[in-house]
């Protein structure tokens, strides 16, 4: 199953690899509560993965335009303005911390540089939009930031680099209930340690 | 559903000294048809050219008309007012269709010392039901007071009265300065009918989850004051904090065991949100659940023998209960797909919750005997259930006017209010244990 999902991934890593991603709010996610059960289905399917070194061979399948499959990136690229890692943030869906495939170019890359530079260190902070309960939400936000620590694992960032921290609803990026609001707020921000 | 009257009752009060500018409205939205009428004559007070210190019978009309139990008689119904059992002409009160009266006379017995007399009787027989002398200091007059409702709602209902209590809640005040919006949070603790609201912590990063210690001296409650979730506790009478759980990953959900020895709260330090006992006095933990799925929001049963649990083992949340040593735990909830943050009411029947269905979030009771979930808010983001301690309300915090407010509704659905606190945004209600003294 592991495997199989993997896959999937990696096989649209490839397909998208010439379009430049762009960090959206994913605002086709399920309204209303009635989505839970699937996404949640989904987010389990990634039990256990700690990891990257037993999917090594597979990160050759694919082709990043601006990093080719062995390159190093170098510390600078984190202050260009123009690369996929100046993405910062990954939306996610109502009750779910499924990474979605449009944002898996953009972890991708933060994943190759942080293998490129093992001293970096990243902080990733989950959020939840308004609805539903203030603890199961800071809860849901830590498993967030925790699914993009895995992806990014994947790619041979070191689990000693990044570090997890779950913020709720607590923060929120857009004030307002609406679905515009909510889908912005359903996030996991990747926040570089300014000391890098 | 339909003997019920909508009635919308507002009484706009002025908060004390400890905060100026804090207007609190009750506004009853919804009372039942068949509350008990009921008159409280304004009490007397004969000090020549001083005012009445307080409004002794306002303060008892509104304690039980928030009850949604009672129906007070207006004053200007009234056709004599008098002070004292001895001038009741009880023709008169029959004449205005209560079954029970109460009069009453403040008297100042030295500087900054009162003496509340009061006295029910029950308006058919004539007979005298209660009848007590409170000598009282001035800052304890509305204290008084609610003890006044108390005394009186047991005495006409035969459940114990929880006016004289306190509630617990978390306002938030946010500023814009350009583009950025600054927010500040304080824990704050008011009478439990909003007033005298005081300020225990404050902070400019998150705060939530406040829980009382069952003597009603600490309270527990989450904070973000170090950029992540961590328990802390603080004194009510000192002031003092304590850091309890700071733990890699969350630490939240604080509750306190009906013993006070214990607290349960919520920690993904192995990795994934679990629910963990801790023993206060030795700080020593006991994980109660495993698992890799979200097992957070943690609520004793009102004996201390199980913790009930939001699980999202099955997908979405939904309630569990599991022995409080820990072991294999049963599903409660079986109704829709998101059921989470259980209050469990003090007859250990009742479990409160909020209920998700169709986008709206709403506040259930789920009776154990009979497995039926009801519905009793009417808001779309209803959240944080919290019991009166003697079980008849559910205190909750819900949205008006674009922002939070708290709200109570009873167990049977037949009453409901808001309390509108004018300044900030207020959630995470958590209403107090009953006082100690009765």
């Amino acid at each position: 199953m592991l495997n199989k999902t993997l896959l999937i991934l990696l096989s649209v890593a490839a397909l998208s690899a010439c379009e430049t991603p762009g960090v959206k709010p994913n605002t086709d996610d399920v309204n209303g509560i009635d989505g839970t059960g699937t996404t949640e289905t989904n987010g389990i399917d990634t039990i256990g993965v700690e990891g990257g070194s037993e999917f090594g061979g597979g990160t050759s399948t694919f082709v990043l335009s601006e990093c080719e499959p062995d390159c190093e990136y170098p510390a600078s690229a984190l202050s260009n303005p123009d690369s996929m890692l100046a993405k910062r943030l990954v939306f996610f869906g109502l009750n779910s911390d499924e990474i979605t495939d449009e944002f898996s170019n953009t972890l991708i890359a933060h994943g190759k540089y942080l293998a490129s530079n093992p001293g970096v260190k990243l902080r990733l902070e989950g959020h939840t939009d308004e609805r539903g309960t203030r603890e199961y939400n800071l809860a849901l936000s830590e498993r967030r930031a925790q699914a993009v620590r895995r992806f990014l694992m994947l790619y041979g960032a070191r689990s000693e680099s990044v570090s997890v921290y779950g913020f709720g609803e607590e923060l929120p990026l857009a004030l307002g209930s609406n679905d515009t609001a909510w889908s912005e707020n359903r996030r996991a921000e990747l926040v570089y340690d300014s000391n890098n | 559903m339909k003997n019920l009257i909508n009635t919308v009752l507002l009484l706009t009060l002025i908060a004390s000294s400890f905060n100026a500018q804090a207007v609190l409205n009750v506004r009853v939205t919804k009372s039942a048809n068949d509350a008990q009428p009921i008159a409280i004559v304004p009490f007397g007070w004969s000090v020549e050219g001083e005012a009445a210190p307080a409004d002794i019978s306002s303060i008892v009309s509104a304690d039980l008309e928030r009850s949604g139990q009672f129906k007070a008689l207006a004053n200007a119904d009234m056709l004599t007012k008098p002070i004292s059992g001895q001038k009741i002409n009880f023709a008169n009160w029959r004449s205005v269709n209560v079954d029970h009266l109460v009069v009453g006379n403040l008297r100042k017995v030295a500087a900054e010392m009162y003496a509340i007399d009061v006295q029910l009787f029950d308006v058919l027989s004539g007979k005298q039901l209660l009848g007590h002398s409170y000598p009282v200091h001035k800052k304890a007059l509305r204290k008084t007071a609610h003890h006044i409702s108390d005394v009186i709602y047991e005495k006409l209902t035969g459940v114990r009265g929880a006016f004289n209590t306190r509630i617990a809640y978390v306002s938030v005040n946010r500023s814009k300065t350009g583009q950025k919006i600054k927010a500040s949070y304080s824990l704050q603790v008011a009478d439990a009918d909003g007033y005298n609201p005081r300020t225990v912590v404050k902070s400019s990063w998150p705060l939530l989850s406040p829980s009382w210690s069952p003597d009603g001296v600490y309270l527990a409650y989450v904070s973000f004051r170090n950029r992540q979730a961590e328990v802390y506790t603080v004194n009510l009478k000192t002031g003092a904090e304590q850091k309890l759980a700071a733990f890699k990953g969350i630490n939240g959900a604080p509750v306190f065991s009906p013993d006070g020895n214990k607290l349960a709260f919520t920690s993904s330090k192995s990795g994934n949100p679990d629910i963990y006992v801790m023993d206060l006095r030795s700080r020593k933990q006991t994980q109660i659940t495993r698992g890799y799925a979200i097992e957070t929001e943690p609520a004793w049963s009102a004996d201390g023998r199980d913790i009930l649990f939001t699980s999202s083992r099955t997908g979405g949340p939904q309630i569990y209960s599991v022995s409080a040593s820990g072991g294999k735990a049963k599903r409660v909830t079986f109704d829709g797909r998101y059921n989470a943050s259980v209050a469990v009411a003090p007859n250990n029947q009742h479990l409160a919750m909020v209920h998700g269905a169709a986008g709206k979030y709403r506040i259930a009771v789920l009776d154990r005997e009979s497995a039926l979930l009801r519905v009793l808010s009417d808001g779309s983001q209803d959240e944080s259930p919290s019991f009166a301690p003697n079980g008849r309300m559910i205190l909750y915090a819900t949205q008006a006017m674009g922002k939070g407010v708290l709200a109570a509704v009873s167990v049977d659905g037949r009453t409901k209010q808001q309390l509108l606190l004018t300044d900030g945004d207020i959630r995470e209600p958590a209403w107090s244990p009953f006082n100690k003294q009765r």
